[in-house]
């Protein structure tokens, strides 16, 4: 059973990747603007983060973030402060570990429905019945006509 | 009569054709009668010649500034122009169902009228299931969005188009699109109708396949022309922003994009029946969900239309079209399991399963980062955002991942490839992605991942481009033309695979542009006439402003002197416009592009001193996004340009059913 320890070898990876991808930015690091921005939705326009936002309202905000990065704060102290003021809607990254992991374990899961299919349909070399038991399965009538035909072809090659 | 009682009049008509063209086909259907199928069918032509006449008679209240027409008055004016005119008539919730139900007609009527005489087994549940379509959108007009609601009383002048819409791509991306999303309706029709009748051998995708890569070109299209827009039109220096409504166009091409290469193993092997089929099946679901998804009012984006009851309209029909379309394949599950096995990981049929599997967790993974914020807000009450930061960590390393099956697919044969074969086959692909990483390592590019990226992208570019070498190369003639001509031999006589190639090719510029991305540069301030700043290669100097009117919107412009490394070559005018008639504000960009890269621009304020607030990107190789774009429009029409499966002559192949080698 060599498939289940590389099966579980596989969840555990997708799992650490699911893990590592939800850890995000270091909370105590100051970041630039611009890695703000990009993962903060735009309260102006929707659908699209603050860095890509074109309105006047958001080129204003981005102003702001960028005091407070040059003041020193720290990602945990600007996500805080997007959160206490447009509420955690504005955070493009998700918080839960869930909205991660769940593709990586769907790739994962996929992988595993095609290898164990693979293993179950074995190729046929290997998970026929020998030869002469499988002659044995033809009917009377199969062997009439696989006796005539060989015969001619004996008779056509002589 | 006025125009509005006789549009009603028409969709009221076209409602009733639709609801006698179903019952009377799958009556039809059931009791094997031939009139009354073939009642059903002149009711579809006619629920078509309604519909129809119908988008003429609004078309015509447009152009005859009928603004006693609600819809009329919303989305044109006097003064807008005649070609945004025309386009008005989708640029809006009631105007663009109809334009919906007006292309799903023209497909279905088209389907209709050409597999009539081919596939008489197949047509009559086919077009019960199309007029049931047809019968859902007519009824959302007539009850629900009707674009023939009269206006009282009657207003000077409309409310004129939205400036954003009023743009070249915008006259073509959501028609395109549309094309798209509807052209899905005739292979869902025929696949339901396969499950119905039990025919369930190849016959019912090799009839429709074209329609399938048809509408699957649209798709493409569609989506290529809305990333231009964007780039073009909204002004954020993206052209893909994982917007909730992107993501439902992208939705169905992704699983349309997996039933085009999965078909290829049950033409081959006659395996996958019962996927190929669920695949081609939630790929019109999907489409639908798009629809709704956009009309629903659930989500807020830039493309979504005001929130209305519509929406709430397309969920039960979604939710009838999901149950009895995988209900039915439930219940013919036994009847489609392949008599064939996959032999080994190692083989053609393996890479597309791979591909496949790639595919459709990339389409689960948009939906779910789609639904996810809806998920989480009903069952905590919490609104959150799941954004661009989410789909491209996610979707990035499955998206490599499908880019280099992309290069290694076409190079192992079916059933049962041989490592001798293939290594020969990988040998130089292998060396032009080292050689990409190696010089661009030398060059200064430190990223891990853009260098893998790029090194892989010439991997799958060197793959491909030998496969048209190695056609050329067999078909060769004489001569210093021998292997131009050989060149054209192979892909004439062999369009689908070789159009498939040419797609593939577009894909890896595409893939290219974005890698781009990593390498974007950016700039933002304030600058007051004779100020300059630097951004990558190039000097931009704020020279003048330039201020004017004309009948539609107050223009503020600045003009740009750009030099690069140091030469002039020549000016911007990036725009802050007030449009009049709808006192909406909107920039014009300023862009230069080339091979290498773009110069972005964008006004976002000009004051009353004329101190300007500017953004600026340079944004490397974005051109070669929309020449990818070009590629794959060719590659699309080499493989429709081939005749169709039923006019070809069977070959011994096609007589035999049994796999053969790839020709190499």
């Amino acid at each position: 059973m060599r498939l289940w320890p590389l099966a579980a070898l596989a969840v555990i990876g997708g799992l650490a990747f699911g893990m590592v991808i939800t850890a995000g930015p270091d909370p105590g690091a100051v970041p630039t603007t611009d890695e703000v921005a990009a993962r903060m939705m735009s309260p102006f326009c929707p659908g699209l983060t603050l860095e890509e936002c074109p309105s006047d309202q958001a080129s204003r905000l981005r102003g702001e973030i960028n005091q407070m990065v040059l003041r020193g704060d720290t990602n945990e102290q600007i996500d805080r402060w997007i959160v206490d003021n447009f509420g955690e809607v504005a955070l493009a990254r998700p918080d839960g570990t869930l909205a991660w992991v769940a593709p990586p374990l769907a790739v994962l899961a996929g992988l595993f429905v095609i290898m164990l299919v693979l293993r179950r349909r074995q190729p046929p070399g290997q998970a026929r019945t020998p030869i002469d038991e499988a002659t044995s399965q033809l009917t009377p009538e199969e062997e009439r006509v696989f006796d005539k035909d060989f015969g001619n072809f004996r008779r056509g090659s002589e | 009569m006025d125009i509005s009682a006789a549009g009603q009049a028409i969709l009221l008509a076209a409602l009733a054709c639709a609801v006698w063209s179903a019952l009377s086909s799958s009556l039809g259907a059931k009791t094997k009668d031939a009139r009354l199928a073939g009642s059903g069918e002149r009711a579809l032509f006619a629920t078509g010649f309604f519909i129809i006449c119908a988008t003429v008679l609004l078309v015509y209240a447009f152009y005859a500034r009928d603004f006693s027409i609600k819809y009329v008055h919303g989305y044109s004016s006097r003064s807008t122009s005649p070609i945004f005119t025309l386009t008005a008539l989708w640029s809006g919730m009631e105007g663009s169902l109809l334009f919906w139900t007006l292309l799903t007609a023209l497909y279905a009527v088209t389907a209709v009228a050409v597999q009539r005489k081919r596939r008489p087994d197949l047509t009559p549940v086919a077009t019960a299931v199309l007029a049931g379509i047809l019968t859902f959108f007519a009824g959302v007009l007539v009850f629900a969005a009707n674009p023939f609601t009269p206006l009282s009383p009657i207003p000077g002048d409309g409310r004129g188009l939205n400036p954003l819409l009023q743009s070249p791509f915008m006259a073509i991306h959501p028609a395109m699109l549309y094309l798209g999303l509807t052209g899905f309706a005739v292979p869902f029709a025929f696949a339901v109708s396969s499950l119905v009748t039990g025919r369930l051998e190849a016959g019912w995708f090799t009839s429709t396949r074209r329609w399938t890569v048809l509408a699957w070109s649209f798709l493409t299209a569609g989506i290529i022309l809305g990333g231009a827009w964007a780039y073009m039109e909204l002004g954020w220096g993206g052209y893909w922003a994982w917007d909730p409504v992107e993501n439902a166009s992208l939705l169905p091409w992704l699983t349309g994009t997996a039933f085009l290469h999965s078909v290829m193993i049950q033409e081959r092997r006659q395996m996958l029946k019962i996927w190929n089929v669920a695949l081609i099946l939630a790929t019109y679901c999907l489409a639908i969900f798009g629809t709704f998804l956009t009309r629903s009012g659930l989500l807020s984006s830039v493309h979504t239309f005001a929130e209305s009851p519509v929406g709430k309209m397309f969920l039960p029909f979604l939710g009838v079209l999901l149950v009895s379309a995988f209900g039915l394949l439930g219940w013919r599950y036994e009847k489609l399991r392949s008599q064939r096995h996959l032999e080994t990981m190692f083989s053609r049929e393996a890479m597309f399963l791979f591909n496949n599997l790639l595919l459709v967790t990339i389409a689960l993974t948009v939906l779910w980062g789609t639904l996810y914020p809806i998920i989480v807000e009903a069952v905590t009450g919490s609104k959150i955002s799941v954004g661009p930061p989410f789909f491209n960590t996610v979707i990035a390393p499955m998206g490599l991942a499908l880019l280099a099956l992309t290069g290694i697919g076409p190079l192992v044969a079916w059933r049962r490839a041989s490592w001798t074969h293939l290594k020969r086959q990988i040998f130089l692909p292998l060396v032009g992605g080292a050689a990409t990483v190696v010089s661009l390592g030398l060059a200064g590019l430190r990223s891990a991942g853009a260098l893998f990226g790029l090194g892989l992208t010439s991997f799958v570019a060197v793959a491909t481009i030998s496969e048209f070498a190695r056609g050329a190369r067999a078909h060769r003639g004489p001569g210093i033309l021998g292997y131009p001509k050989g060149l054209i031999t192979v892909i004439s006589c062999n369009r689908r695979r070789y159009g498939g190639y040419i797609v593939h090719l577009g894909v890896v510029l595409i893939c290219l542009g974005v890698s781009g991305t990593a390498f974007r540069q950016s700039w933002s301030g304030i600058l007051n006439p004779g100020d300059a700043f630097e951004i990558g290669r190039y000097d931009v100097t704020y020279t003048r402003p330039r201020i004017f009117s004309t009948d539609e919107k107050a223009v503020r412009m600045a003009v740009m002197n750009i030099t690069e490394d140091g030469r002039q070559v020549g000016q911007l005018t990036p725009q802050r416009n007030i449009h009049v008639v709808q006192n909406q504000a909107q920039s014009e960009i300023g862009l230069r592009s080339s091979l290498t890269d773009d110069l972005y621009l964008v006004l976002t304020q000009m004051d009353s001193r004329n101190q300007i607030t500017l953004r600026a990107w340079v944004n490397p190789l974005v051109a070669w996004i929309w020449i990818g774009g070009a590629f794959m429009a060719l590659g699309m029409i080499v493989i429709l340009s081939g005749r169709p499966p039923e006019q070809r002559r069977p070959t011994a192949r096609d007589k035999s059913q049994e796999p053969v080698p790839v020709p190499v």
